[in-house]
C-alpha cells in the first residue's frame, strides 16, 4: 500500500524525468575515450563551477599520477577485517556482539564483505585498484595516511586509498556506537593479505573451520592466524608456556618463557624491520621475519640476551 | 566478418541511442543534476563500448550508470557541480520541495529511493545493483523515507 509521500515521491521523479534535458548524441571517434563535448548549457553554467572544476581537475591528475607510481596497487591484495564497530574488542577481534558475517563476494577487482547486526549494516569493499577520494571530511588512518569519511544520523561511508595498497570503503548504515572514531579503528585492525590468505580464510563459503590460516616456525616460537570472518581472528604466539593471542595492530612482547630471552613482535606493516624502544630508552631498528608476504603486518621475532626479561617494546603490550 | 562486426557495432549503438533518454533521466535521478547526468551517461557508453561480448548489453549498461552516478555522488569535485547546479523547477512547489530535500539525502538512500520509486524495481534488483542484500535495500529505503517525512513534516 502505497503512502501518501511514496505517492508524492513518484510524482517529484516523474516531473523530474519530464525536465530531463538530452544532449543529441555524438559517438566518441577515435577509438572512443574522450569526454562529452560541451553543450550550451553546459558553457552557460556559472564561471564558479569552471574554477571547481580546474582545481579539481588537478587532484584528479594527481590520483592518476599515483597510479602510475605505483603499478603494484592494481595487483595489491585483499583485506580481512579483525575489528567491527559495535563488537566487543579483545584478543578475537569479532568475537562477541556486534555484526555478523552475512556475504563475502569477491570478484578480480573487488572484494564485498557485509556484516549486519539488528541495529548496524557494515559493508567493506575493497578495490584493488584506486577509486576517488570521497566528499567528506579527512580523517587519518594508519600511519599517518587520510582518509575520507562522510557521516551523517544513519549511516556514512569512509574511503581509504592505502598507499601501494588498495582501496577500501567501509559503508554503515544504522547507529553506530563510539561515532566514525569506531570506523577508524575498523581500518586500523584490517589485514592486507595475498590471495593465497585469502583463498583460506574465505573457504567454507566464507568461513574457516578449525584451521589456521598461517602458520609459521620462526625458530623458538611459531606463529599463526586461525579463526574466521564470522566469529574472528585470532593471532597467535606459541612458545611452550606462553601461548598468546596478539592484537593486532599493536605490537606485542612475547617473554618471557623457559629459557628464552626471545621477544615477538608484531608490526603494522611488514617492512621488513620493527623499531623497538627497550625500557633503557636504547631503540633500535630490528630485522623482522616477514609473516605473511605482500601484507601488511609482520611479525618477528627479536633476541637480545643482554636485557632483563619483562621491559617493555615500544608501545606493545606485554605478554607474559 | 568485417561487415558482421560493423553491424554489431551498429546494433550496439542503436541500443544506446534508444536507452539514452531512459539513463540520463535515471543518472538525473539519482546524482540530482541534469548536468552531471549526461557526463555519467557519456563515461557510461565509453566503458560499455570497451565491454564487446556481453550477454546482457542493456543490463550491464544500466549498472555502469547506476555506480557511475553513486561515484559521482561521492566525488568532492562532482559533489560540488552537483550542489552548483540549480535543481530544474518542477512546477509544483510541493514536487519542488520533495526534490530539494531528495537532492541532500546521502548517496545510499538517493540512490534507493530512485531505483524503488522512480524506476519501480524491486527490492532484490535494486540490492543486485547496489551490490548489497535485499535487506539492506529495504532498510535504506525505510529510513531515506523516514528522513523525508521528518524534513517535510507529513
Amino acid at each position: 500500500m502505497n503512502d501518501a509521500l511514496e505517492d508524492r515521491l513518484r510524482r517529484t521523479y516523474d516531473a523530474v524525468a519530464e525536465r530531463t534535458s538530452v544532449d543529441a548524441f555524438e559517438p566518441p571517434t577515435g577509438g572512443g575515450r574522450g569526454r562529452r563535448p560541451s553543450s550550451p548549457r553546459r558553457l552557460a553554467a556559472p564561471a564558479l563551477v569552471a574554477a571547481v572544476v580546474a582545481v579539481l581537475v588537478g587532484g584528479l591528475v594527481v590520483i592518476d599520477r599515483r597510479g602510475e607510481e605505483s603499478p603494484a596497487s592494481s595487483a595489491a591484495g585483499h583485506v580481512l577485517p579483525t575489528l567491527l564497530p559495535n563488537a566487543d574488542v579483545g584478543p578475537t577481534g569479532l568475537s562477541g556482539g556486534g555484526p555478523r558475517l552475512v556475504s563475502i563476494a569477491s570478484t578480480a577487482d573487488t572484494d564485498v564483505i557485509e556484516y549486519a547486526s539488528d541495529d548496524l549494516d557494515v559493508s567493506i569493499r575493497v578495490d584493488r585498484a584506486p577509486v576517488p577520494d570521497v566528499a567528506g571530511e579527512p580523517v587519518s588512518v594508519r600511519d599517518g595516511e587520510v582518509a575520507t569519511v562522510d557521516a551523517h544520523d544513519e549511516g556514512g561511508l569512509l574511503r581509504w586509498n592505502a598507499t601501494n595498497g588498495p582501496a577500501v570503503t567501509i559503508e554503515w548504515t544504522g547507529t553506530l556506537i563510539g561515532g566514525v572514531d569506531g570506523i577508524v579503528e575498523v581500518v586500523h585492525g584490517l589485514l592486507l593479505v595475498d590471495e593465497a590468505t585469502w583463498a583460506t580464510a574465505t573457504e567454507h563459503g566464507g568461513f574457516t573451520e578449525e584451521e589456521a590460516l598461517l602458520r609459521r616456525d620462526l625458530g623458538p616460537i611459531e606463529v599463526f592466524v586461525h579463526g574466521d570472518l564470522q566469529s574472528g581472528l585470532w593471532f597467535g604466539v606459541d612458545a611452550g608456556l606462553n601461548y598468546r593471542g596478539l592484537v593486532p595492530p599493536s605490537c606485542v612482547l612475547l617473554g618471557p618463557g623457559g629459557d628464552l630471552d626471545t621477544w615477538a613482535v608484531m608490526t603494522r606493516f611488514s617492512s621488513g624491520t620493527a623499531t623497538v624502544m627497550w625500557r633503557d630508552e636504547i631503540v633500535e631498528d630490528v630485522q623482522i621475519s616477514p609473516f605473511v608476504t605482500g601484507s601488511a603486518f609482520g611479525v618477528g621475532v627479536v633476541e637480545r640476551s643482554e636485557v632483563d626479561l619483562g621491559r617493555s617494546v615500544g608501545e606493545c603490550e606485554e605478554a607474559s | 566478418m568485417a561487415r558482421c562486426t560493423v553491424d554489431v557495432e551498429s546494433d550496439r549503438e542503436s541500443l544506446f541511442v534508444r536507452e539514452r533518454q531512459g539513463l540520463v533521466r535515471l543518472a538525473h535521478a539519482i546524482t540530482g543534476s541534469n548536468l552531471v547526468a549526461e557526463d555519467v551517461v557519456h563515461d557510461a557508453y565509453l566503458r560499455w563500448a570497451d565491454r564487446p561480448n556481453l550477454v546482457n548489453p542493456g543490463g550491464y549498461l544500466r549498472t555502469i550508470v547506476v555506480n557511475l552516478s553513486r561515484d559521482s555522488i561521492r566525488r568532492r569535485n562532482v559533489a560540488e557541480r552537483i550542489r552548483l547546479d540549480r535543481p530544474v523547477p518542477l512546477g509544483e512547489p510541493e514536487l519542488d520541495e520533495t526534490w530539494a530535500l531528495v537532492r541532500t539525502l546521502p548517496e545510499r538512500y538517493r540512490t534507493a529511493l530512485a531505483l524503488r520509486f522512480y524506476e519501480d524495481l524491486p527490492e532484490r534488483e535494486i540490492a543486485e545493483l547496489m551490490g548489497v542484500r535485499p535487506g539492506t535495500v529495504k532498510s535504506l529505503i525505510h529510513r531515506g523515507l523516514a528522513r523525508l517525512r521528518k524534513e517535510l513534516g507529513s
